[in-house]
């Protein structure tokens, strides 16, 4: 089934943009990955509009999409400095000697793309669904999708990677349009499975990259607080930019069991039989509490948190996150 | 703890059935996969905890429920006395439970460990105490009998017969009250019961026949004399125990009035109560006491009698008059009194007293005096009456309130007074004219009354002595004894000298045995000093000082009486205070000093040095003078004493002739008694009967005989007068006495209920008042109380609780489920 089958085209008001979509849709095609699944034509247009930046200097080897002001190759003009001795002559602003009869050097800082990487937990607990309709997983593999034609869309390279105890399938980043299908492709023939463990794969991921990267961990993080903190500090002490998805499956943020219920856990099997009806309240709080120690420690650290659920509609979520990131730089 | 019925109790089985509904109706929880199980881990423990605590204290409580319900409708029995611990106990045990639940909830809850620990301590010392005071209960409690025991019963119906059980309320004594009662007891009882009525008679009998405890009944009346009801107990309980009947039972009828339980505080009811033969508590060896009070409620008592009632002397000579003195008395609460009148009456000296078909003509009585007084609510007002011209013989008499209140033995006071002829009196001076001028004194002449200064020369003519008196001096006095003086009711020492000291000890031991003595001290010693060396100093009532002496001229001191009552003073025709005392001065006079408790001041000086002093010596007496009266033969007019005799004055001879009538009249024979004690009557068989009849004053005759020269009658129970009739060769002889209620027997005041646990024990009796409160509290006494009350509304209680819990309990679940 295809997106002009469905009328997502028609609904379209931006062929343009649309037209690009489509473009990565048809090279996915040939892995049969049902693109529209994970990303919705209006989300795609929606965040075409948007970007993703890093919000440190990165130290690109490709050059970004954008189009510079100033003279010069993916650089832009940082400031005016004397000349001093030693300085490239080559520098010399010569436009402001004849101005001022000095000499002037041009700063130019350079302006490149961002790796970005996709980190996506794969342990049981992301195929958890307690409505039976989209598991954390998929509602990740949703947010990478959109995130993907993101990082695509402004030619950044964009990579994936999937860990359980550890890294378990991994793309490496790339800029060139069979990536997004690829990245889909890949995504859709994984199977959760295993027990979420951040510090070894994380450990690994921080060996794999060696430039600075923009890290997207999408994870229910369902493990200690603090060694959690820690893994993905990791991270951002190794100079990364990393934004955490914490996506959490409804049911475990409003709890909406009643009456005497045996809860196992997919993990490691345990259960409990515990009345719901008495418990409920507290594990609300204690769940309140757990994000909010997430996000304060992710703060302290400089680390994008953004704390999902399922019950949220994904393209709303991600839209105003990107809104919010860009208003912050 | 007795169960009414008992079977039911199996009922409690049915408290399995709550069990089995939650064994079977338990749950299996909903298998859901959770992957954030680690935030429920936390909280779960403690949610599971708290959740498993409150669905047991659920099922504790509908177990508990049933068992209840079980229990109240077995009808659970126990001793009235036990009723409250174990009310206390069940309220113990609730509390207990509640904190119990407390405990585990804050234990569930982990509300932290103080309060868990706390409310767990506490629930344990609950708990303990409940549990040790329900052992305690069970293990040494009087048990009760069913209801359906019906057996006899050995029981003692102990009756007050104290003169307030004759307190009239609505036209009935409270001695009918009583009967009646005790009839309508004797009613109830199971057939094959034994009774004993315990009244005035002496022992103690159980009857078989229901007859001979109604006639027993009949006869019992209203005594002069306080009941001593713990004896009386005593002695039912005594027989009682001997009974072989298992269920005794003692009903005590009584208004409660404080002087049939004076004896509570050494009441030894409480122990002889509390054991039984074994010593253990085993039904049918308790006693059940049941006090029934018929009393008048307090409000309504009414009462105004005669009380304090005092007689001048009970012997005196004919034509003589005594005086009675009496208080009228009004209880509180009866209000003020309208104007009521006192009546002394006299009755006749019958010297034959008729006895006609087994009774006796009680001689007519005539009023002879009446005064009308009014009391104030609870005051008193003495009044003073007096029997004049006494006639040879016992004369008897009754004072009487004529005003009909409810209780009629205190109205009344009976007394008795003897009149003889006056005995022979011994004169001893050593100076002839002043014992002639003494006798004179003591018996003037009948013709021609001269006056006694005149008698000084004609006595010189040895005028025959009269048989009133002997003459005689200190010299004479040595060659008697004890015999000789007995002849003699009264001795006059005028101006003894130094006497020999074994005539002063025949003249003591004289006096006590009942001899009336008079000293009239005069010139014989120079000084004090040589007076008190002398053995007439023995005699004295104190210690002499010295002589005071006044000019002639000075006529200041005079004398004057200390007590303005006192039979000297009867001859008087006025009172003693307003006779013209100050118009005659005294010059000498011996100071005494240091009188003793048994000397009476009659006479002052205006000085205040007593003159005539009354010392009671054992069964006698002696009248000392400080100065003579007649003067000394001897003196000269400046050596005179005082200025009485100088004129011839009548004032002191009358007051010599009276005094020395006194001695002479005096008689150690008691004539007045209270109820119950014994009366004793001198009857020497040379002058009076060996055997005598007595008349009750319910005209009951027995015989009295004489023993040891005394009569003794010891059954004095009612009040009244008492008449004793013998024969002698020259005719009958008639005597008797008077027996009054104690007035300290007549109290309307009621034993506190601290008294009577005092006497009886603390919950060892049950007190009722009318049948429905006796039928009731016997129904308690015997059967116990029912707790099933009690229990039902605990088990009410639970119900609420119940329906609190379970839909906390399940609310949450419903909502939620809806």
């Amino acid at each position: 089934m295809s997106i002009v089958q469905l009328g997502i085209v028609e609904r379209s008001k931006d062929t343009t943009m649309f037209s690009s979509f489509v473009s990565l849709v048809h090279e996915s095609k040939r892995c049969m990955v049902a693109v529209e699944q994970y990303l919705k034509p209006e989300l795609a247009s929606q965040i075409k509009r948007l970007d993703l930046r890093a919000q440190m200097i990165v130290r690109g080897f490709l050059q970004g999409m954008h189009a510079s002001p100033y003279h010069g190759f993916s650089v832009e003009f940082s400031e005016h400095r004397r000349y001093a001795h030693g300085d490239d002559p080559k520098d010399i602003d010569w436009l402001a000697y004849a101005k001022t009869d000095k000499y002037y050097v041009k700063k130019f800082e350079s302006e490149t793309n961002v790796t970005g990487y996709m980190v996506m937990d794969l342990s049981q607990s992301m195929g958890y669904t307690y409505r039976q309709q989209l598991t954390k997983f998929d509602y990740c593999i949703c947010l990478a999708a959109a995130l993907s034609y993101l990082m695509l869309m402004q030619k950044d390279p964009i990579g994936l990677v999937t860990f359980d105890k550890k890294i378990r399938a991994s793309i490496p980043p790339r800029s060139r349009r069979g990536q997004f299908s690829a990245i889909l492709s890949l995504l859709s023939k994984l199977k959760t499975a295993g027990e979420t463990e951040l510090r070894a794969p994380i450990l690994q991921l921080a060996a794999m990259l060696r430039h600075r990267s923009l890290v997207m961990l999408m994870s229910d993080l369902l493990a200690d607080v603090q060694p959690t903190l820690d893994s993905i500090r990791m991270l951002r002490h190794a100079g990364h930019d990393v934004i955490v998805f914490h996506v959490l499956d409804e049911a475990e943020v409003t709890f909406p069991f009643d009456g005497l219920v045996q809860l196992t856990d997919p993990e490691s099997g345990q259960s409990l039989s515990v009345n719901a009806d008495d418990i409920g309240q507290e594990y609300r709080e204690n769940i309140r509490k757990f994000r909010q120690e997430l996000k304060q420690g992710f703060n302290e650290s400089r680390i994008d948190y953004v704390p999902l659920d399922t019950s949220m509609p994904y393209d709303k979520a991600i839209t105003e996150y990107l809104l919010s990131r860009r208003n912050r730089f | 703890m007795t169960f009414l019925h008992a079977s039911l109790l199996i009922g409690g089985l049915v408290a399995l059935a709550p069990i089995l509904l939650h064994m079977l109706g338990r749950r299996q929880p909903k298998p859901i996969t959770f992957p954030a199980i680690r935030f429920v881990r936390q909280t779960a423990i403690t949610a599971q905890r708290g959740w498993s605590i409150k669905r047991w204290l659920l099922l504790a409580l509908r177990v508990l429920m049933v068992v209840l319900l079980a229990l109240a409708l077995s009808s659970p029995r126990v001793h009235s006395n036990m009723f409250a611990t174990y009310v206390m106990v069940g309220l113990i045990g609730i509390l207990a439970m509640l904190a119990t639940a407390v405990a585990l909830t804050a234990y569930g809850s982990r509300r932290g460990w103080q309060t868990t620990a706390i409310a767990a301590a506490i629930a344990l010392l609950l708990w303990a105490v409940s549990g040790t005071w329900f052992g305690m209960a069970v293990s040494g409690g009087q048990s009760v009998a069913l209801p359906s025991a019906s057996g006899p019963i050995s029981a003692a119906i102990v009756i007050d017969t104290s003169p307030t059980m004759g307190y009239r309320y609505h036209n009935v004594t409270r001695l009918d009250a009583a009967k009646e009662m005790a009839s309508w007891l004797m009613d109830r009882l199971p057939a094959g019961s034994q009774i004993a009525i315990v009244n005035n008679d002496i022992g103690v009998r159980l009857n078989q026949d229901r007859i001979s405890a109604n006639r027993q009944l009949d006869r019992t009346i209203v005594e002069g004399k306080a009941t001593s009801l713990i004896q009386r107990i005593s002695a039912s309980i005594d027989v009682l125990r001997k009974s072989e009947l298992e269920r005794r039972e003692i009903y005590v009828l009584t208004d409660l009035s404080l002087p049939a339980w004076r004896e509570a505080d050494t009441s030894d009811l409480p122990t002889k109560l509390a054991r039984n033969e074994e010593g253990k508590g085993i039904a049918g060896e308790n006693i059940l006491v049941q006090i029934i009070d018929v009393s008048v409620p307090v409000a309504e008592i009414r009462n105004w009698s005669l009380g304090n009632f005092k007689l001048s002397q009970q012997s005196t000579t004919p034509g003589s008059q005594v005086t009675i003195s009496a208080d009228v008395q009004s209880a509180k609460g009866s209000g003020d009194s309208p104007p009521l009148t006192v009546e002394l009456f006299a009755e006749t000296v019958d010297r034959s007293l008729l006895d006609r078909a087994g009774k006796i003509v009680v001689p007519e009585s005539r009023r002879v005096h009446t005064q009308s007084v009014s009391v104030p609510d609870g005051g008193s007002l003495p009044i003073q009456m007096t029997l004049t011209e006494l006639v040879e013989g016992t004369n008897h008499a009754e004072l009487r309130l004529a005003f009909p209140d409810p209780l009629e033995c205190d109205n009344i006071v009976y007394f008795s007074v003897e009149a003889r002829p006056q005995g022979q009196t011994l004169v001893i001076s050593d100076d002839e004219v002043d014992r002639r001028t003494v006798g004179f004194a003591i018996d003037p002449p009948p013709t021609e009354a001269p006056s006694i200064q005149n008698k000084k020369e004609s006595d010189q003519e040895s005028k025959p002595i009269a048989a009133m008196y002997r003459l005689g001096s200190t010299a004479d006095l040595e060659g008697m004894g004890t015999e000789d003086l007995a002849r003699f009711s009264s001795i006059v020492l005028f101006d003894p000298g130094n006497m020999k000291a074994d005539s002063i000890d025949l003249l003591e031991r004289w006096v006590e045995q009942g001899g009336g003595l008079m000293i009239i001290l005069a010139s014989s010693f120079d000084s004090a000093e040589a007076l008190m060396e002398g053995s007439i100093a023995k005699l004295l009532p104190g210690r002499v000082k010295s002589l005071s002496s006044r000019p002639i001229k000075d006529r200041s001191v005079s004398m004057a009486p200390s007590i303005s009552k006192h039979p000297i003073w009867l001859p008087f025709e006025r009172p003693i205070e307003d006779i013209p005392w100050f118009q005659y001065a005294v010059f000498r006079h011996w100071n005494i000093e240091g009188l003793d408790d048994r000397s009476i001041v009659l006479m002052r000086l205006t000085g205040t040095e007593p003159v005539l002093i009354e010392q009671v010596r054992k069964q006698g007496r002696i009248l000392t003078w400080t100065f003579p009266y007649p003067e000394p033969n001897k003196h000269t007019r400046e050596q005179i004493w005082s200025q009485l005799y100088v004129n011839d004055e009548w004032p002191g001879f009358e007051l010599l002739h009276s005094s020395i009538r006194y001695l002479a009249a005096w008689n150690k024979q008691q004539l007045n008694y209270f109820v119950d004690e014994p009366a004793v009557l001198e009857n020497n068989i040379s002058q009076f009967p060996q055997l005598y009849k007595m008349y009750s004053p319910q005209s009951e005759e027995t015989r009295v005989e004489s023993s040891d020269e005394s009569l003794v009658y010891t059954f004095t129970r009612h009040a009244g007068q008492y008449r004793l009739k013998g024969l002698l060769p020259q005719g009958p002889v008639v005597r008797g006495f008077s027996v009054n209620v104690d007035r300290k027997d007549v109290s309307l005041e009621r034993i506190l209920p601290s008294g009577l646990d005092k006497a009886i024990g603390k919950d060892l009796y049950r007190i009722a008042k009318d049948r429905e409160e006796v039928q009731s509290s016997l129904g308690e006494g015997r059967y116990g109380r029912d707790l099933s009350p009690f229990l039902l509304m605990v088990f009410v209680m639970m119900i609420m609780a119940e329906q609190t819990m379970s839909s906390r309990f399940y609310a949450q679940t419903k909502s939620r489920g809806a």
